[in-house]
C-alpha cells in the first residue's frame, strides 16, 4: 500500500496535469496549444489586470512597461515598451505562455518567440467591441488555463458592476460627454466611437459628445463647440499637464460648450485601461460625478 | 604614398577586420537570453551542417539561429550599406554633409509607410511596410535625378536643392497621414522611423540582402572615378572619366542599396554621414581607401551599436535608430571642434 502512495500515485497524479492541456485560437487566428502553463509573460496592462483578476496573478514572471496595475505588477521584470517589447527579452525570461494584445505585440515579434518554440495567445485589442471584448478575451484565457468556472464568476462580478449603476441618476443632468486627451494647447485627440473612452461614457449611462466621429481624430476647438458636451473627461495626468481643471477649461472653444459655462471638467484615474476588470468602478466613478 | 604610411593603412585594415569580426562573434553571444559561448558555437556548426552529432536547446538554437543571427547579420549588411552610400555621396556632391537623408531618400521611404499604414494597404502582409519604404525611397532618388537633369548634364547643385524641395515635401506628406492616423497607426508611423533592427528574419534578409550587397560590392569600383570628381566636373571630364554615367552609377547603387536598408531596418541616421568622415582621418581623401574603410566601420558601428541597444537595459530594448543618433551627434560635435581647434576650418 505504501509503495503505491510513494511510487505510484504521483505519476497518476502528473498525468491528470498532462491531461490539463488545451487549445486555443487566438485572435490572430493562430491557434495554442498550452500545458496549465506556470510562467507567463504579459503584454497590455489591460491583460495584466484580467489575469490577476482571474487568480493566475502570481504566475507572471514579465510584463510590459505599462503594466503598473495592481502594485506587484509593477515590480516584474518589463519587457520593454507596451506596443514594442522585444523578443529576445520576453524569451529570456523563460516563459512557457506569453499572452498579448494584437494591439501590443507586432507580428513580426510574434513570430520570432513562436519560432523559439514559445506558444503566443494574442487577445483582441482592449478597448475593441467594448464589453462584449471584455468577455471574450476572459474567456479565451479561461480556456487556455482550464478554469472556466472562475471566468464565468468573473464575468458575472463585471456584469453585476456594470448593472449597478444607476444611468437614470445622469438622466438629464451631463448626458453628453467629452473625453479630451491633449498634452497641450494644441495637440489633443477626438475619441469617437469603437475606442475605450466611448464605452466607458456608455456605460456610466451617458452620451459620448464625439459619438458622429469613427476611432480616434485630431481635436479642433470648433468641433468641440458643435458637439456641445455637457462635461469634460480627462485622465488625471493629462489635467495636470494643462495646469489641472483652470487650464482644461482655459483650452480654446471650451467656455462655448456648457461644460465650460458649468465648470464641468470630471478628472479619471491614469490607470484605467479601457475594458479591464476594473471598468464597472471606473464607470460607477464616472456615473457618480455626473450625477452630482 | 611612402612605405610608412601604406603600411599604417594595411595594419588598419587588418585591425578593421579582425575588429568586425569580433564584433560579430560578441554579438552572436550576447543578449537578454544568455546562452554558454560553447553552446553557440555548437548551435552554429550545427546548423551550417557541419556538426551532426550533437544535442542543443531547442529554444536556445531558435534563439541563435532565428532571431540574433539574422539581426546580427542584417546590422554587418546595413551598416555597410550606409557608409558606402554616404561616402559616395558626399563624394558626388562634394559636400561633407552630404548623405542620404539629404536627398529626401529616408523622408520619401517615411512618406510611403506613413501612407501605407493610414490607407490600410497591407496586400503583402509582414512585407508591405519594407515594400513601401523601398518603393519610397527609388522614387525620391528618381525625382531628384529627373529634377535635376537639364538637356545638357545633371547639375549636382541643383541636384541637391531638389532634395531639399522633396524632402519637406514628402515630410508634409507624413505629417499629412499622421494627422489622419489612429493612435495605433501613429504609433506603428513613429516606432518606423525611429529604426530598428529587431524584426530581422531569414526572409527579410534574403529579400533585402541582395540589394545591398550589389551595392557594397559595386560603390569600390566607382573609387577612382570619384578621387578624379574631387578635382571638379572639368577636370574629371579631361581625365577621361564619364561623368554623366557616373552619377548615374551611384545614384542606382544607392537607391538600391539604401532603399533596401531603409526597407528592412527603418531610418537609421548618422551612419551614412559619421562614418566616412572617420575614416578619412586615418586614410585621407581617396577614395579606393575611405570606401572600403567606411564598409567596414559602418558594419561594425551598427553591430556594435545595436549590441548596446539590446543589452543596456535587457530585458527590454532601445531602437538603434536612436543609438546612432545619440551616441553620434556628441561624436560628430567632437569631429568638428577638433578640426576647429586645428585650424582646419578657418
Amino acid at each position: 500500500m505504501r509503495l503505491f502512495f510513494v511510487y505510484v500515485l504521483p505519476f497518476v497524479l502528473l498525468s491528470f496535469n498532462f491531461a490539463e492541456g488545451a487549445t486555443v485560437q487566438g485572435a490572430d487566428n493562430t491557434e495554442v496549444s498550452v500545458q496549465n502553463p506556470k510562467r507567463l509573460v504579459v503584454i497590455n496592462s489591460s491583460a495584466t489586470e484580467t489575469l490577476f483578476a482571474l487568480g493566475l496573478g502570481d504566475r507572471i514572471v514579465g510584463t510590459d512597461a505599462g503594466s503598473t496595475y495592481p502594485a506587484v505588477a509593477e515590480k516584474l521584470p518589463k519587457v520593454g515598451h507596451p506596443y514594442r517589447p522585444s523578443a529576445e527579452g520576453i524569451i529570456s525570461l523563460k516563459p512557457d505562455l506569453v499572452i498579448a494584445t494584437e494591439d501590443s505585440l507586432p507580428p513580426a515579434t510574434a513570430q520570432q518567440i513562436r519560432s523559439a518554440k514559445i506558444p503566443v495567445l494574442v487577445l483582441e485589442a482592449s478597448d475593441k467591441s467594448g464589453v462584449d471584448g471584455y468577455k471574450r478575451r476572459v474567456r479565451m484565457i479561461a480556456k487556455a488555463f482550464d478554469i472556466e468556472a472562475k471566468a464565468e464568476k468573473e464575468i458575472q462580478r463585471f456584469e453585476e458592476g456594470l448593472k449597478k449603476i444607476n444611468s437614470s441618476a445622469t438622466e438629464g443632468k451631463s448626458a453628453k460627454v467629452f473625453f479630451l486627451y491633449a498634452h497641450g494647447a494644441a495637440s489633443g485627440r477626438i475619441y469617437g466611437t469603437q475606442t475605450g473612452p466611448h464605452y466607458l461614457i456608455e456605460a456610466a449611462g451617458a452620451h459620448n459628445a464625439a459619438e458622429s466621429v469613427e476611432g480616434v481624430k485630431d481635436f479642433t476647438s470648433e468641433a468641440m463647440v458643435k458637439m456641445q458636451p455637457d462635461a469634460i473627461l480627462v485622465l488625471k495626468r493629462v489635467s495636470k499637464n494643462l495646469g489641472g481643471t483652470e487650464g482644461v477649461l482655459k483650452l480654446q472653444g471650451i467656455s462655448l460648450t456648457p461644460a465650460g459655462k458649468n465648470k464641468r471638467v470630471i478628472e479619471i484615474d491614469d490607470s484605467v485601461r479601457w475594458i479591464g476588470p476594473r471598468f464597472p468602478e471606473f464607470a460607477q466613478e464616472l456615473n457618480t460625478a455626473l450625477a452630482k | 604614398m611612402n612605405l610608412a604610411r601604406r603600411s599604417v593603412i594595411l595594419v588598419s585594415f587588418i585591425l578593421l577586420l579582425a575588429a568586425l569580426l569580433l564584433t560579430i562573434v560578441i554579438s552572436i553571444s550576447k543578449g537578454a537570453v544568455t546562452i554558454a559561448p560553447a553552446e553557440v558555437v555548437r548551435i552554429l556548426l550545427k546548423n551550417f551542417g557541419l556538426l551532426t552529432q550533437t544535442s542543443v536547446d531547442a529554444q536556445h538554437e531558435a534563439v541563435i539561429w532565428a532571431i540574433r543571427l539574422p539581426r546580427v547579420l542584417q546590422g554587418v549588411i546595413v551598416g555597410a550599406t550606409l557608409a558606402a552610400a554616404g561616402v559616395v555621396l558626399q563624394g558626388l556632391f562634394r559636400n561633407p554633409l552630404a548623405d542620404s537623408g539629404l536627398l529626401g531618400i529616408s523622408s520619401g521611404a517615411s512618406f510611403f509607410v506613413a501612407a501605407a499604414v493610414v490607407l490600410q494597404f497591407h496586400k503583402f502582409g509582414l512585407f508591405t511596410l519594407p515594400l513601401a519604404a523601398f518603393v519610397g525611397s527609388t522614387c525620391a532618388i528618381l525625382l531628384v535625378s529627373g529634377l535635376s537633369h537639364s538637356a545638357r548634364k545633371t547639375q549636382v547643385a541643383s541636384m541637391l536643392l531638389a532634395g531639399i524641395a522633396l524632402n519637406s515635401f514628402f515630410m508634409a506628406g507624413t505629417g499629412l497621414a499622421t494627422y489622419f492616423s489612429t493612435d495605433e497607426q501613429l504609433r506603428t508611423i513613429t516606432f518606423w522611423q525611429m529604426g530598428s533592427l529587431a524584426s530581422a528574419s531569414w526572409t527579410s534578409l534574403a529579400i533585402a540582402g541582395p540589394f545591398m550587397l550589389v551595392s557594397i560590392f559595386g560603390l569600390p569600383f566607382l573609387a577612382g572615378s570619384l578621387n578624379a570628381l574631387l578635382l571638379g566636373e572639368d577636370n574629371a571630364q579631361y581625365l577621361g572619366v564619364r561623368v554623366e554615367r557616373l552619377k548615374w552609377c551611384i545614384i542606382f547603387l544607392v537607391a538600391l542599396g539604401v532603399g533596401a536598408s531603409v526597407a528592412i531596418s527603418g531610418l537609421i541616421g548618422f551612419i551614412g554621414l559619421i562614418v566616412p568622415h572617420l575614416v578619412r582621418l586615418v586614410t585621407g581623401p581617396n577614395h579606393k581607401l575611405v570606401i572600403p574603410g567606411s564598409i567596414l566601420v559602418g558594419a561594425i558601428l551598427l553591430t556594435s551599436a545595436d549590441l548596446l541597444a539590446r543589452t543596456v537595459i535587457t530585458p527590454q530594448e532601445l531602437p538603434i535608430g536612436l543609438m546612432t543618433s545619440i551616441l553620434g551627434a556628441p561624436f560628430f560635435l567632437y569631429l568638428i571642434l577638433r578640426e576647429k581647434r586645428r585650424g582646419l576650418h578657418g
